[in-house]
């Protein structure tokens, strides 16, 4: 696995577009103000959080290309099992993650003056985001066969997600409808675990949390197969 | 069936009708409350991880138990016990047909809702699981068709190697009866011309001193030389007929073997000798092979039309009325020249083997 996990990191430093625009854009929304009726950056956190969606696919890239190279048919042959392959990347994506995460929390603790309760509970649901976030995308990339048509799709599906899901807008101004069905994105429990953050709601909180684990599970469970054309 | 890769099996028919269910119990539950999405995106997770993993019946029962539990607490959560109950159905488990309704009669007997989601689980699970039937069956005879015809290409492939092995052996037993003309015969002759022209020149010593007598002798000194040459490059090396019978019953050492042998044995030509090697090799294999047996009894017997060749056993039969590749094809071999093969297991397991004497066909 630790062989996987550090050609992962090698692969990944030869994408050096993909980790510039990963520690520059999602950094831009750290210049978006607080409303005057606001007391904690929800917003900037949500926008954020679309920034990571996009991240976590473009790192994921790896994996859909040796499969669209056929390098994961050669893996497949060799003393290495799919659990330590997928296991390997993963991780090595997920580190890559919360550093980008970290970074983004300490810089948004300058910035923002919230109360400190806010800030831990949204860096949990960062990180609970990004797990969720890193299976998706092995998911989705299992439904393509290329990495273009998996970004393109992606592309789209992913704003309208954090569109529906009340990534890009307060939740409160959902109309009720919308929220009947938003609340089958992962997205939506995103927003709404921060709302309740906000609100001081630690069941709620706790909760929204767990049920995006939950989605990271079902992701995982369906994205980790082994697909080999 | 096409060769067409269909995207459409009973399998991803499930998980499409699954996932419709559970947007329907989605639709139901109306879950904008965070617990009872949770409850719903538990049940979904295991369903999934279902899929992937596979679980037993009971384990699906104690689910379907856990959730009507919930159901107590929270209103409708019974439902979630629905896919699982789709999921037996499938499995060809049909008292979970009543599981949707006896769930709508005790905890919701008048929401129509629920009862649709009850047919729709009912009536979806009976078609699946037909559907995966009918599909079974559908594959289970083209895997048959597919058997038969590998079966019958392996079949194909031994008796042409057996034709070029028959050819050949044909080849070899002529010159060997060839060689054995021309020591019998002409060996004869010739021996018999040189010893009278010798017991001549015995007689009469003043004919050692013609030339034509000398050349004669010579030349036939020579011929004889000649021939016993020509007589030793001929004979072939190999054993053939009876010589690989008997070697083939010598080199078995696997128990203790019982020979016997009756009628006319000098009636049996090589090629006969060549189809009673095969039959009797197969059979010593398979004794060796499978039989555990401590002791093969031998009956080669021969009247004015048949050779019979009895090859008997007191061990046991591994594949139960199945018989081996081999032996198959050593009788399709008989047959083809009238011959016959037969299998006997009953108390002992005996092989026995009829040929005419007067072959027809090819070997």
């Amino acid at each position: 696995m630790s062989t996987v996990f550090g050609l992962t990191f090698k692969r990944m430093l030869k994408q050096p577009f993909v980790l510039s625009l990963m520690f520059v854009l999602p950094f831009a929304t750290l210049f978006i103000p607080l409303r005057p009726d606001e007391t904690t950056p929800r917003l900037a956190y949500g926008l954020f959080a679309l920034g990571l969606m996009f991240t976590s696919l473009m790192l994921s890239k790896q994996v859909i290309e040796d499969r669209q190279q056929k390098t994961i048919v050669r893996i497949a042959a060799a003393p290495l099992t799919h659990k330590d392959y997928l296991l390997g990347h993963l991780s090595a994506y997920m580190i890559t993650i919360v550093v980008q995460i970290s970074l983004f929390w300490a810089l948004s603790f300058v910035r923002w003056d919230a109360p400190a309760s806010f800030y831990f509970a949204a860096f949990a649901f960062l990180v609970g985001f990004a797990v969720m976030i890193i299976a998706f995308s092995l998911f989705w990339h299992t439904l393509f066969k290329t990495y273009a048509s998996s970004m393109a799709v992606y592309s789209i599906v992913a704003n309208l997600m954090a569109l529906i899901g009340g990534l890009s807008f307060p939740l409160a101004i959902m109309p009720d409808n919308i929220r009947r069905v938003a609340v089958v994105l992962p997205t939506y429990w995103y927003a709404y675990g921060l709302e309740f953050v906000t609100d001081k709601d630690a069941a709620g909180a706790i909760l929204s949390l767990c049920i995006l684990f939950g989605f990271a599970i079902i992701f995982l469970v369906v994205g980790s197969k082994r697909r080999l054309g | 069936m096409s060769g067409r890769n269909t995207f459409l099996t009973p399998h991803r028919g499930l998980a499409i009708a699954l996932l419709s269910l559970f947007c329907l119990t989605l639709f139901i539950l109306r879950p904008q409350e965070p617990a009872v999405f949770f409850l719903w995106l538990i049940s979904l997770s295991l369903l999934v991880i279902r899929f992937r993993f596979e679980k037993t019946d009971a384990w699906l029962l104690v689910e379907s138990a856990l959730w009507i539990i919930v159901a107590v607490f929270i209103d409708k959560a019974f439902l979630l016990a629905y896919p699982l109950a789709m999921l037996l159905i499938y499995h060809g488990r049909h008292y979970a047909l009543a599981l949707p309704f006896l769930l709508w009669l005790v905890f919701a007997f008048l929401d129509f809702e629920v009862l649709g989601a009850a047919f729709f689980v009912s009536v979806s699970g009976i078609l699946l699981k037909e559907w995966k039937a009918a599909q079974e069956t559908a594959q289970k005879r083209v895997d048959t068709h597919r058997e038969q015809i590998h079966g019958f290409e392996r079949e194909r492939e031994y008796l042409l190697a057996n034709q070029e092995e028959v050819s050949r052996m044909s080849a070899l037993s002529e010159r060997d009866r060839i060689a054995q003309q021309l020591h019998d015969d002409l060996g004869h002759e010739l021996t018999g011309a040189l010893l009278a022209l010798r017991a001549f020149e015995v007689k009469e010593p003043e004919s050692s001193k013609n030339d034509s007598f000398r050349s004669l002798q010579g030349r036939l000194e020579a011929s004889l030389a000649k021939l016993r040459e020509t007589v030793e490059n001929t004979k072939t090396e190999e054993e053939l007929g009876f010589e690989r019978f008997r070697d083939i019953l010598q080199n078995f050492d696997y128990c203790p073997l019982e020979q016997t042998r009756r009628g006319d044995i000098e009636a049996i030509t090589p090629m006969h000798w060549h189809l009673l090697a095969s039959v009797v090799k197969e059979a010593l294999t398979n004794v060796q092979k499978h039989s555990r047996a401590s002791k093969v009894e031998i009956d080669l017997y021969v009247d004015a039309s048949i050779v019979r060749l009895l090859v008997k056993n007191d061990g046991i039969r591994e594949q139960e009325g199945k018989d081996g590749t081999g032996l198959r094809f050593m009788r399709r071999r008989l047959e083809g020249v009238g011959g016959t093969l037969s299998i006997h297991a009953d108390y002992h397991f005996t092989i026995v083997c009829v040929i005419p004497l007067r072959l027809e066909g090819t070997i």
